[in-house]
């Protein structure tokens, strides 16, 4: 479980993100959501601990983030930010094993890619293995990515309800189809007991995946939504400043949010 | 050094390192009578490595400071501060043997092309006391080394501690060119090209990666070596002037050749 308090950003003066508190909590799919420039990828940051709140704490497994060494917080959650430029030929299979932990052993040890040939299986990615890393079209790239991440995740010592995985708009720039890959992926973790946390642009796409959806706007967190208390348009029409109406799509539980373009 | 930077042009020509130890091996040998009336103590061989080392690594942090923080340092930042530190070790180095008695000038020019002809056994085994913790170290860490392919904050993400790791790999680096620099002058090329050959060869992964460079660098270099001294036998040609000759053209060839592999930053789609 992670709890935010209190906690405040701000860079060269200016507030980025202030005062917000929430918990995610374990086991779950939580989504962040708003429009550009509300600090969601800040607020991932911070989470990750790639940056540390100016003000107020995070804690993570009931120990200040801040405390854990690199290495210890490398086994405990991993991240997968939007894309990956990478300026140096490499191989899908070297890439991957990237994700393992940082020991010094042989150049493929065999436990590492046992398990990496399981993911690949699982992701349904085994014929690009062997490829090289530029060849890749951006969602087969991304699938790989996130192939090395969940590696990265593999670690037993630490039991899968303290495991984090944070996404960083982590399908905005892909075909449809590979947005479901990447999300139900994300999903199987879930059901493992792996807490996700991911920031989405689309809505629909947070309706459809994620159990608790937390939404900002202009650095503050506007409200949280749980099975309790789901997401309604007034939700869209305060964050967005958009009007939208809740559709039914005749399956159980599957509503999606249509949004009413503004008229002339 | 290309992991550190990101950058599959870095090499410690572009970084300063080399023109640095350059100039502090150029003062000693142009100020070589003074040094020794002033500290009498210390045999004038050793100076040469030691203000190699200080003046390489000066202009290598001079020119990664000017470039901006490492987090950002990009090509074009990166080439010009070098160029510039470069320009600086340069002239002072022109001023150097302007005004030093004719052996000494020219023995500075004949080093800054390179030359094993000054190498004994004695070097030798100081390069190799040197060279093989460093490389031994770099070795160690080259799982960290292969993460910055990330970038420097996904690194971070999978476990590096990329600060300290980028500190102690330049010092390593710094401290090895400096030596070699020290002792054999600049060789122009050897840094950019021969990791570039290998990593096309045996891939990107540094634990091949590393000891393959090494070793290829070391059979080319003794190949050039060879050619070097018998080409206009009996006098010796500086190894540099060859390895500039043939790298650089291998080098925009190589480019070209396999530019789509290096890309332009994103994700072919």
């Amino acid at each position: 479980m992670i709890k935010v308090e209190n906690v405040s950003f701000s860079q060269k003066g200016k507030y980025l993100l202030s005062d917000i508190n929430f918990q995610i909590s374990s086991g779950k799919f939580h989504a962040i959501i708003g429009p550009n420039g509300a600090g969601k990828s800040t607020l991932i940051k911070l989470l990750a601990g790639s940056l540390h709140p100016t003000e107020g704490k995070i804690w993570m497994n009931g120990r200040e983030l801040s405390t854990y060494s690199i290495s210890a917080l490398a086994g405990m959650r991993a991240v997968l930010s939007q894309y990956y430029p990478i300026l140096m030929p490499i191989k899908t299979e070297e890439l991957i094993l990237l994700g393992k932990s940082d020991r010094f052993e042989a150049l493929n040890s065999k436990y590492d890619r046992i398990k990496m040939l399981g993911l690949l299986e699982e992701m349904k990615i085994t014929h690009l293995y062997n490829r090289y890393y530029h060849s890749l079209s951006g969602g087969e790239a991304q699938l790989v990515q996130l192939c090395r991440v969940l590696l990265q995740l593999e670690r037993e010592d630490i039991s899968a309800n303290n495991k984090f995985l944070f996404l960083d708009e982590p399908v905005s720039h892909l075909d449809i189809q590979y947005q479901h890959a990447v999300l139900a992926v994300a999903t199987s973790l879930v059901s493992k007991g792996i807490t996700v946390v991911s920031v989405l642009h689309d809505i629909n796409l947070a309706l459809d995946y994620a159990s608790n959806i937390h939404m900002m706007k202009m650095g503050k967190l506007i409200r949280s939504t749980s099975e309790e208390q789901p997401l309604i348009p007034e939700d869209i029409r305060q964050v967005y400043g958009l009007d939208a109406s809740l559709v039914d799509t005749g399956r159980a539980h599957q509503y999606m949010i249509r949004i009413h373009p503004p008229l002339k | 050094m290309q992991a550190l930077f990101r950058n599959p042009i870095v090499e410690p020509g572009i970084l300063g390192t080399s023109a640095g130890a350059a100039l502090g091996a150029s003062c000693v040998i142009g100020f070589a009578g003074s040094l020794s009336v002033m500290l009498p103590m210390i045999p004038v061989i050793w100076f040469q490595p030691i203000v190699a080392t200080i003046f390489a690594s000066l202009a290598t942090y001079l020119v990664i400071q000017l470039s901006g923080r490492a987090s950002q340092v990009t090509t074009t930042s990166l080439l010009l501060s070098g160029m510039s530190i470069n320009a600086i070790a340069v002239s002072i180095m022109g001023f150097i043997s302007y005004f030093s008695r004719d052996p000494q000038a020219r023995s500075i020019t004949f080093w800054n092309l390179g030359t094993f002809s000054g190498a004994g056994w004695w070097q030798c085994w100081m390069v190799l006391g040197i060279g093989i913790p460093c490389i031994g170290y770099c070795f160690r860490k080259s799982h960290q080394l292969n993460t910055l392919l990330l970038g420097y904050t996904d690194a971070l993400y999978s476990g590096t501690e990329v600060k300290k790791l980028r500190n102690q790999i330049l010092f390593a680096n710094t401290v090895m060119v400096a030596v070699l620099t020290g002792f054999v002058g600049v060789i122009a090329f050897m840094g950019m090209i021969v990791p570039h050959i290998m990593r096309l060869l045996v891939g990107s992964h540094h634990r091949m990666l590393l000891p393959a460079a090494a070793l290829s660098g070391a059979i080319l270099l003794c190949l050039t070596d060879l050619f070097a001294r018998t080409i206009i036998a009996p006098a010796e040609l500086p190894i540099g002037i060859i390895t500039s000759l043939i790298g650089a053209p291998l080098f925009i060839f190589l480019y070209r050749k396999f530019s789509p592999l290096y890309g332009e930053g994103g994700i072919n789609d």
